[in-house]
């Protein structure tokens, strides 16, 4: 019997120091050799290989849906309020289908997008991957990551999927969304790349795989199955609940990424409806320096609070220049209402330089806010 | 135990250790083995790789306030940017360019072509910036993958740019302009991956780390400007055919013939013909059947719309075309240029407006456009900024073929053929210290060029004249060696005179630099600098020269075969060729060459005795 | 002793590794797709016919016999005096339809010409979620005479049969359908070819319509065993095989909250006594979820339902009692 084992254990150390492929798996991207070496034999596959390669890229596909599907969930909605006015993008009402959503915590805790809850529906119930069908309540609501959290009562077991740390994602991976929104039970899949992070305030990770109600809540998954990060509209041009849908099935697509995302869903398992951030001023760039030149305060508002008047300019916002427009909008965009900001001011009647401390609003309430949709472009 | 149970049971653990091989401390899914998912993980880390090493030359452009949203490449580690004419349209003559580091630099326009859409700015700010280099858009085939990056919808905060996957749908795909004779997208590159608003002037990769395009355009119609699967770029080689044009700060037309082909059972035929037009006279007549154009194969008129669409003004275009009579001619001619419409110059409201500090800007910024496009095509717009570029590509080819600069002469031998049959021989002597001589038997005559520094000299029949630069470069034995003699002076052609680049143009079948050397009495002489070499990578190298733009009279000289000759190279294979066809007259072919530490300072004064 | 089966052990690693290093010098570089299109090709055609004003009058078309049999998607485009088919080599013939069907959106053309190089169409499913596709069309008709169709890759999304329309205008399609994510849906592209990499024809690229679930484009194939029922006509292309069955009107003893109209839940203000919902002890308050397995979202669904149902004849419903999900089996009866 040791014989044996013996030719066992040799034969597996052989293979293992022969098979090439088999030293891609101890490689570490700083063995630039061997990373070139990959390169080198992938460019070179004959035609017959690279089809392989790719039919196994598709086996991978399904293998990876697979294993997230059983914390995929389908959303239903009962009532609401009616047909949304006017068109989104085309869109001339938002569908009348289920929506998709992901079990975060073993206990019952559902993520999903706010764009599924366009409609305000009273009442939500949720489809588990057992085909079990629960009752669901709104928890917690993020709207400046398009994210809202649902809870189920009475279970401990549920699966979650595994989640891949926001530093590991790179550009080009593979990313395969999955969502319920046409309606069959079994999820319909896309696939295309990371195309990029850091977006709409730092918060989104950026896909061309096909985005869109159908599976805006669901996951957007690696190669691996594992989940990259949640699926939702996004327009850095605007906030509101429907802002992005235009860009549906463009190759622009977005998703929240969730593996470091802890101390936000604590956030939103209490119960916090998180909000973005608005200053309430109107300016354009200072013609004649640094800075952003202010036209206009909105009454009631945190520049107003300060006294901001017109002529005065803004500097900065903790400790980061603004001489433009888009700068300021974008790091405007990284705060939440509630938060506070250090920002610079030059005073148009002093004439000198001011640090001041400014708390954040959110955006002030418009009646029509659920109805109301950002224009088409 | 019997010998055959011993044999199965071996036979059962070699299936064990092959199975196991591959070993391993996670567990293979019941679809794929674990070599597969490595293989699967293998062409996804190729793709990563290939993003890595273009995404850092993406440039996200903006105007100066910072506004707008365009996307642009660098070709050149010097800064040089390709991006839409529509880009800085909008974006005006300057502004702001983010690259993946993170950081704003700033640019300026230099050239653009508005018939192409496609226009160069140069960016500021550090000596060496990442580059990508154009491809062959002609290896291009369509279900190759492409990757496209830029900043579509503004999307960028860190200036990384966006990077989306597709494949090449289609090639020579034709897609009709606006306005007047603007922004024809011909012979484009057709493509799947997501292309938005805000992607235009970005640029279209291979996996190879090349340019094979730049975007600019796509197919919308309902969804309105929303990408439905349909983008297109303007081609790596119609790219080529423009960069010197742009580079020497012009505002670029594109060619035409006056000329008009089309379908007729079956053959593409001349239908309208502007009889005062070179390729008329040339030869061209109404009816003539068109069967190939720039060397290729015309099957259809659209074919040869779209190879027109990629050729500049003042292209010297090739057709082979069939007389009624069913003779068949090669005509060579010089393009002329497809007209802008002259934008109409905006009155401002004067006084109120130039107060207001932000529409003073605004109208300033319409100003500078309106003077951009009202310039003379052809004409240009800033020397200075022309010369730095002639410098700079004159520096890069001095230190490729003299990296040394050590002391010594290049003596070349060879004999001059003409048809293939010896017509004489010639010994050139080249001096690092830019003397000159060269030996020249003709018909058994032999004239002595020499420069000594100072002044030319020809001695024939023992007779020693003085000849003025001009003479000089007239005399073909001479003029080759001046040329040459390149290689040894601190700045190359400076003894010709200031150099400018003077356009785009075709040198011995090769896109090239043409460049314009001035004197301060005389005429000028052109030099051709082709751009890639043989496998199309970016490489400059001398290959023609001469005193008239399309060597007519005197004819011109090419250099080939550039071989080490001590610390330099040089062109052991010369050629005199005529007109736009670049007909060989003759040819030197040297069969010897040696590097000498030194020698007879006599050599190189005249009065010498010939032997 | 056992030196021999070391020595065939190692042998065999080698010769693993060395196939992988073989493998690896091998040249290179065409695409995994590069076959399948240009075997594509030469069965794809360009259709041009009559425009209706705003909607686009060409479309793509496929060869699927050696005779000149094309198959296209039915349309406006097919409603003017000609209609003109280009062949991959830019050859213009007039088509004649000898067949279309408004159900499936699906048009058969005869031209007079020998068509060696065609597609066949295969009764089984070809294809599943996750397979690499190419879809191939002339949307936009960028392509002009014998210049190639355009190519797009993608993977199949899902095989599923659903609902879906344009305008209420429209014919609804009820069809199996397999959803892509390459986008099709553009003008001119319906009737192209959907293939695999090893060039089996999955389905045509079908006419743009909207899902009414997600109010989004469809991009999705239309079967290659729907089209091979239509052009061998054997079954029915209707799908609705079953005679139509007079509708009762139908009821359950229920009556709903109707106050803020017909978007609200369906929920039940009172039962009626003795009627099947009393029998099924529903009680008011109950919200109803779903009936026979279709989701009852407001009351205009619960409205639809009723149309579909027969009396007597026993569905499962689910209420919502609480935060209770309860089952009933309950069978309406006719309306008084």
């Amino acid at each position: 019997m040791p014989v044996e084992i013996l030719r066992l254990v040799v034969g597996c150390l052989f293979g293992l120091l022969v098979n090439p492929f088999a030293l891609t798996i101890a490689q570490t991207d700083s063995d630039q050799g061997k990373v070139d070496a990959v390169d080198a034999a992938v460019s070179e596959l004959s035609e017959a290989e690279l089809m392989e390669a790719m039919v196994l890229t598709s086996k991978a596909f399904r293998n990876a849906a697979r294993r997230v599907t059983p914390s995929l969930v389908t959303i239903e909605s009962y009532g609401g309020v009616s047909a949304v006015q006017g068109r989104i993008g085309g869109i001339r009402k938002q569908g009348e289908g289920n929506t998709t959503g992901i079990v975060i915590s073993s206990d019952g805790y559902i993520l999903t997008s706010t764009f599924n809850f366009i409609q305000r529906p009273p009442v939500i119930s949720v489809i588990l991957g057992s085909g079990e069908r629960h009752f669901a309540k709104l928890v917690g609501r993020d709207d400046t990551r398009k994210i809202c959290l649902l809870k189920i009562d009475g279970l401990t077991d549920l699966p979650t999927p595994e989640m891949v740390d926001e530093s590991k994602i790179k550009i080009g991976q593979w990313a395969i969304s999955l969502g319920v929104g046409y309606g069959d039970t079994s999820p319909a899949m896309s696939t295309g790349i990371i195309s990029a992070k850091n977006r709409i305030g730092g918060r989104a990770i950026q896909t061309d795989a096909n985005i869109s109600p159908a599976n805006y809540g669901g996951p957007l998954v690696d190669i691996e199955g594992r989940v990259l990060g949640i699926c939702v509209p996004m327009n850095p041009q605007s906030q509101a609940v429907g802002a992005g849908v235009e860009w549906y099935d463009s190759g622009i697509g977005f998703a929240i990424p969730l593996a470091n995302a802890k101390k936000l869903l604590d956030r939103l398992k209490a119960g916090e409806y998180i909000r973005p951030a608005f200053i309430g001023i109107q300016s354009g760039p200072n013609p004649l320096g640094d800075g952003i030149l202010i036209n206009k305060v909105n009454p009631k508002s945190p520049a107003s609070r300060l006294e901001l008047a017109e002529g005065d300019i803004l500097l900065n916002i903790n400790d980061n220049p603004v001489n433009d427009m888009l700068r300021l909008k974008q790091l405007i965009n990284r705060f939440e209402a509630g938060e506070t900001i250090r920002i610079t001011v030059k005073r148009k009647s002093t004439g000198s330089e001011e640090q001041l401390e400014m708390p954040l609003d959110p955006p002030p309430t418009n009646a029509k806010e659920p109805l109301a949709l950002p224009k088409i472009r | 135990m019997s010998k055959q149970h011993i044999g199965i049971r071996f036979v059962f653990l070699w299936l064990i250790c092959i199975l196991m091989a591959p070993c391993c401390q996670l567990m293979a899914d019941d679809d794929l083995s674990l070599e597969d998912r490595q293989r699967v993980a293998a062409i996804e880390r190729y793709r990563i790789h290939a993003i890595n090493r273009v995404i850092q030359s993406v440039v996200a452009i903006y105007d100066e306030d910072r506004q707008g949203g365009g996307s642009g490449v660098i070709i050149d580690p010097s800064g040089i940017v390709l991006t839409n004419h529509h880009v800085i349209m909008g974006a005006g003559i300057k502004g702001w360019g983010g690259l993946a580091d993170g950081k704003l630099y700033r640019w300026k326009l230099i050239g653009t072509d508005p018939g192409g859409d496609l226009a160069i700015i140069q960016l500021e700010g550090k000596s060496v910036f990442p580059a990508t280099p154009l491809g062959d858009s002609d290896k291009v085939r369509v279900g190759d993958w492409a990757l496209a990056m830029g900043n579509p919808f503004i999307l960028t905060e860190d200036q990384a740019p966006t990077v989306t996957l597709g494949i090449v749908s289609g090639v020579k795909r034709y897609q009709p302009g606006a306005g007047q004779n603007q922004l024809v997208y011909g012979n484009c590159i057709q493509v799947d991956s997501s292309i938005n608003p805000g992607n235009s002037g970005g640029p279209l990769f291979n996996f190879k780390g090349e340019v094979i395009g730049i975007n600019g355009r796509g197919s919308f119609k309902e969804r309105g400007r929303v990408n439905v699967g349909l983008g297109y770029a303007i081609s790596a080689n119609q790219i080529k055919n423009f960069i010197p044009d742009l580079l020497a700060t012009k505002l670029v037309e594109h060619a035409t013939l006056d000329a008009s082909f089309s379908d007729r059972g079956g053959k593409v035929v001349c239908s309208q013909l502007n009889r005062d037009a070179p390729v008329a006279t040339a030869g061209l007549d109404l009816g003539d059947e068109l069967l190939a154009f720039e060397g290729e194969q015309v099957k259809n008129a659209n074919q040869f719309t779209n190879l027109i669409c990629t050729l500049p003004e003042n292209w010297p275009t090739e057709l082979l075309i069939r007389k009624q009579d069913g003779t068949e001619h090669q005509i060579v001619v010089r393009t002329f240029g497809l007209p802008y419409a002259k934008p109409r110059a905006r009155g401002g409201q004067g006084g109120k407006d130039e107060k207001d500090p932000e529409k003073k800007k605004k109208l300033e910024r319409q100003r500078q456009m309106v003077a951009l496009l009202s310039a003379n095509p052809g004409d240009i717009r800033y020397p200075e900024i022309n010369r730095g570029y002639a410098r700079r590509i004159l520096e890069q080819w001095k230190e490729s073929v003299n990296g040394d600069s050590s002391a010594g002469v290049a003596k070349l031998s060879g004999e001059i053929l003409e048809g293939g049959k010896a017509l004489g021989t010639q010994e050139t002597w080249l001096a690092s210290d830019g003397r000159i001589r060269v030996n020249q038997v003709l018909d058994g005559q032999l004239v002595v060029y020499q420069y000594d520094g100072n002044s030319f000299w020809a001695t024939e029949a023992g007779e020693a004249t003085e000849l003025s630069l001009q003479e000089a470069q007239s005399r073909w034995g001479f003029e080759q060696a001046l040329m040459m003699g390149s290689v040894f002076r601190q700045k190359p052609l400076d003894i010709f005179g200031q150099v400018l680049i003077d356009g785009s143009d075709k040198a011995m079948g090769e896109n090239a630099y043409r460049f314009k050397v001035v004197p301060s009495e005389g005429d000028a002489v052109y030099c051709w600098f082709s751009m890639f070499d043989l496998r199309g990578k970016p490489k400059v190298s001398l290959v023609k020269s001469s005193l008239e733009r399309d060597c007519l009279i005197d004819g011109g000289s090419t250099f080939a075969s550039w071989t080490q000759v001590g610390p330099v190279q040089l062109p052991l294979e010369r050629q005199k060729v005529s007109g736009l066809e670049e007909n060989i007259e003759l040819q030197v072919i040297d069969s010897s060459f040696e590097w000498l530490k030194s020698v007879g300072d006599d050599l190189f004064s005249a009065n010498v005795q010939t032997k | 002793m056992f030196g021999w089966r070391i020595v065939f052990l190692i042998g065999c690693g080698v010769l693993m590794a060395g196939s992988h290093l073989a493998v690896a010098q091998q040249k290179a570089q065409p695409s995994f797709i590069d076959q399948a299109i240009s075997n594509a090709q030469p069965k794809m055609v360009k259709v041009f016919g009559a425009s209706a004003g705003k909607v686009e009058g060409f479309a793509t078309g496929i060869i699927v016999s050696k005779d000149g049999l094309i198959l296209s998607s039915q349309g406006v485009f097919l409603d003017g005096r000609q209609v003109k088919v280009v062949l991959s080599d830019g050859a213009e013939h007039i088509a004649t339809i000898l067949k279309r069907d408004r159900e499936t959106q699906l048009s058969l053309l005869k031209i007079q010409a020998t068509t060696p190089r065609f597609f066949e169409l295969s009764t089984d499913a070809v294809g599943e979620k996750g397979d690499w596709v190419i879809a191939l069309s002339n949307a936009f008709k960028v392509a002009d005479k014998d210049e190639p169709v355009s190519a797009m890759l993608g993977v199949i999304s899902l095989r599923t049969t659903m609902e879906a329309r344009l305008t209420k205008r429209d014919v609804a399609y009820r069809g199996e359908l397999v959803l892509i994510d390459a986008i099709t849906s553009n003008p001119g592209a319906s009737g192209g070819a959907v293939v695999t990499p090893n060039g089996k024809l999955v389905g045509i690229v079908g006419k743009i319509i909207n899902s009414s679930e997600t109010n989004t484009r469809l991009n999705y194939a239309v079967p290659s065993s729907v089209l091979h029922e239509f052009v061998d006509g054997k079954a029915s292309v209707t799908k609705e095989s079953q005679p139509a069955m007079e509708r009762q009107d139908v009821e359950f003893g229920v009556v709903l909250f109707k106050l803020g109209g017909r978007n609200n839940p369906a929920y039940i203000d009172r039962v009626v006594r003795g009627s099947p919902a009393a029998k099924a002890k529903l009680k008011s308050d109950d919200m109803i979820v779903s009936i026979a397995g279709e989701k009852i979202g407001n009351l205009k669904d619960y409205a639809e339902s009723l149309k579909s149902l027969r009396a007597e004849e026993e569905v499962l419903m689910i209420v919502k009692r609480g935060v209770e999900m309860v089952r009933v089996r309950i069978a309406p009866r006719l309306k008084k």
